[in-house]
């Protein structure tokens, strides 16, 4: 496939089985796509002129793709931007393996397939590759630094997490934000850990109640599909008796609970500060400081924040956010599908998977 | 706490009539209940009190986290009685668990008692790969240590291996090794290893054995526990069954034992364990994997009922296998703290 217009083709054909992962697309935004982050759609097929020269990108390939197991859309989104820019993709899943991208692949004609490769360990021959996209926590992400040769482009997604900030914290807000905090476990970095409420402490409690039934709800109508690890379990079980001790011990925490199990926990905390949860339906309820208090409120994981899920979504609400500097600000009930478009951790993705070079 | 207290020191002594350990256990809970009012109040919550609770198993486990909020003190006696403070591994970034004391007799008493019924060796001619409690006077592990040192090896100075500085002293630990006296090292896993990565082979004196304890998570080293006591057995030259590792936290007082090759930690008879399953809470079926509760009278100051952060599965009454730390959960441990103050030589 040596033309873009082969490319697209080849991905629009393949539309229904990746949108669920990549997000919406069709051929006219993949080919906006390519013009917004590289300039021209057919940056990669010919020399484009660009002020006193002309350019042309070139994929970094073949591509390595380090893709974790929390969820399977860093995998798709990865390669499908891989496949986009014209790399062959070396993509190394995680051990125990990631059934729907593998599925996918299964099914995938020559064309495609052959630019894919995949493998569960990373073998020498790969450390050849021209830059590698790499998913993960931190333990892996620092892993895969001492791993792969130095001078191999790394373009690192590392540990994130997400919150929701509610100005009006009715109904509707409790079931969307059921929405972002349950989907694929809680496991991605884009999934809902803690959510802000405005209005102060009994508006954020009472909040907390009215999240209570939509989360038991959203379970009932979507129970988890697996049991958790017992570590997974222990985690939960764990902060709700840490919880528990300092609730009644009088710290102005509160506790709900799925009873039987660990299938969702909500925790009231008048303390703000942000901290990354023991995920699988865990999430912590907040008062919403005040704008100028936002940074020194929430303290440092504020370096981690992905995404911030807002109701109503407003630019003059996301705006009392600013000081927070968070890439992605989008509707509540959609932190966890992010558009074809978007800065993935405030990078252009396409921009990182090619490299340019220049004639006079 | 005079009468409760004596009378755990007379069982763990064996100086009176054995009393059954339910009856205890409940008496240590109403103690702790009436005295500590951050567990009081997290017991009520649990729906437990002394009218309610009629079997050790019953008794609500505090998790190790509630350790690390000084605001929410677990004590049974006032801060101004205070003699000694345990803190748990942790840099400066992070919050440390404290165990406060206000008598280390029961402490110091365990250890020892609890050394006997293990039917572990005397320790005739101790070492310790560790700081001293000087440079290390919050290390519940370096006072362990510290205590049998005073008692097997008395007026006997100079058995601190790791200066304040945090170097092994190697030259000392040759020396000792060409002695030809059979040696007890004591070391956190961690310091051993570290040992055997940056020293030749060293040959201790047959009749050797080594005690070792604690993890190394948080380090880059991807060993095994059966690999790791191969290299250990191996770099000193003792066989690997002569390799004791000890289970123990800053906030229990009572450790567990098992020598390399035993599938089981055994505990004094003063303590119990628990496995939970944790989605539950409900105790494990025998066999099951869970996380682990120690019931441990000797605490008798603070909380005696801990929940760990270890899986494990249950053996019996106070004895488990330990399948290791949970990966969810933060590096802590009093090893770590030791280990913490050991810079790599």
């Amino acid at each position: 496939m040596t033309s873009t217009a082969h490319r697209l083709d080849a991905l629009v054909a393949q539309h229904d089985a990746l949108a669920p992962w990549v997000g919406e697309f069709h051929r006219d935004a993949l080919i906006d796509l390519l013009a917004q982050q590289l300039g021209s759609p057919a940056a990669l097929d010919d020399w484009q002129s660009r002020g006193d020269t002309r350019g042309r990108a070139f994929p970094r390939t073949p591509l390595l793709h380090i893709v974790s197991g929390n969820t399977p859309h860093a995998a798709f989104q990865s390669v499908f931007r891989g496949l986009l820019v014209g790399a062959h993709n070396r993509v190394k899943l995680p051990s125990a393996g990631l059934p729907e991208f593998e599925r996918w692949l299964d099914g995938l004609p020559a064309e495609l397939s052959e630019l894919i490769e995949v493998r569960h360990d990373l073998p020498d021959a790969w450390l050849d590759s021209a830059a590698a996209v790499i998913f993960g926590n931190a333990a892996t992400i620092e892993t895969f630094r001492h791993l792969l040769p130095p001078d191999m482009p790394r373009i690192e997604h590392g540990p994130k997490l997400s919150v929701a900030v509610i100005f009006e914290p009715d109904e509707m807000a409790a079931r969307l934000v059921a929405i972002d905090v349950l989907a694929h476990e809680q496991r991605g970095c884009l999934s809902v850990q803690a959510i802000y409420v405005d209005g102060g402490e009994s508006a954020a409690i009472e909040f907390a109640g009215k999240l209570a039934i939509a989360m038991a709800d959203a379970r009932h109508q979507a129970p988890r599909t697996e049991p958790l690890t017992l570590s997974e379990s222990g985690a939960i079980a764990n902060a709700r008796e840490l919880a528990r001790f300092r609730e009644a011990n009088g710290d102005a925490i509160r506790l709900w609970e799925s009873a039987g199990g660990t299938s969702w926990t909500i925790v009231f905390d008048a303390d703000p500060t942000l901290s990354p949860g023991p995920l699988n339906g865990f999430v912590t309820v907040h008062p919403l400081p005040a704008t100028d208090r936002l940074r020194d409120a929430l303290g440092g994981e504020i370096a981690h924040l992905s995404t911030a899920a807002l109701h109503p979504f407003d630019d003059s609400l996301a705006d009392r956010l600013e000081p927070l500097m968070i890439p992605r600000v989008c509707p509540l009930g959609h932190s966890q599908y992010p558009p074809l478009f978007w800065h993935h951790d405030g990078r252009l993705p396409l921009a990182d998977l090619v490299f340019w070079r220049d004639r006079a | 706490m005079d009468g409760l207290r004596e009378r755990l020191l007379e069982q763990m002594n064996g100086t009176a009539e054995a009393v059954p350990f339910d009856s205890l256990a409940l008496e240590v809970f109403a103690y702790q209940f009436k005295r500590n009012a951050a567990y009081r109040n997290y017991a009520i919550a649990r729906g437990r009190t002394p009218e309610t609770v009629v079997h050790w198993r019953d008794i609500p486990a505090i998790p190790t986290d509630a350790f690390k909020l000084p605001r929410f003190p677990l004590r049974t006696f006032p801060e101004s009685e205070t003699v000694k403070v345990f803190r748990t591994s942790g840099t400066t970034r992070d919050v440390r668990g404290a165990h406060a004391f206000n008598d280390l007799v029961l402490y110091e008493t365990s250890i020892l008692r609890g050394w006997e019924h293990a039917g572990l060796p005397a320790p005739a001619n101790p070492w310790f790969l560790s700081q001293s409690p000087a440079a290390a006077p919050d290390s519940s592990l370096v006072h362990m240590f510290e205590t049998l040192h005073h008692t097997y090896a008395s007026g006997e100075e100079g058995r601190w291996l790791i200066d304040g500085q945090g170097r092994f002293q190697t030259n000392r630990l040759r020396e000792i090794a060409s002695s030809g006296e059979p040696v007890a090292l004591f070391a956190t896993a961690l310091a051993l290893l570290r040992w055997t990565e940056s020293n030749p082979p060293l040959a201790l004196p047959q009749g050797s054995w080594i005690f070792e304890t604690g993890g190394y998570k948080g380090v880059s080293i991807t060993l095994d526990k059966a690999a790791f006591q191969q290299q250990v057995a191996a770099h000193f030259f003792i066989p690997v069954d002569r390799l004791l590792n000890e289970y123990g936290m800053t906030e229990l007082s009572s450790p567990f034992y098992a020598w390399a090759g035993e599938t089981a930690h055994r505990g004094s008879p003063w303590t119990r364990i628990r496995v939970i399953a944790p989605e539950t809470g409900e105790t494990s079926d025998d066999g099951s994997p869970g996380y682990l509760e120690i019931l441990d009278l000797a605490n008798l100051g603070s909380v005696a009922a801990i929940r760990t952060q270890d899986l494990a599965i249950a053996r019996g009454d106070n004895a488990f296998t330990l399948l290791g730390r949970d990966p969810g959960a933060l590096p802590r441990g009093c090893s770590r703290r030791s280990d913490d103050l050991l810079t790599r030589p």
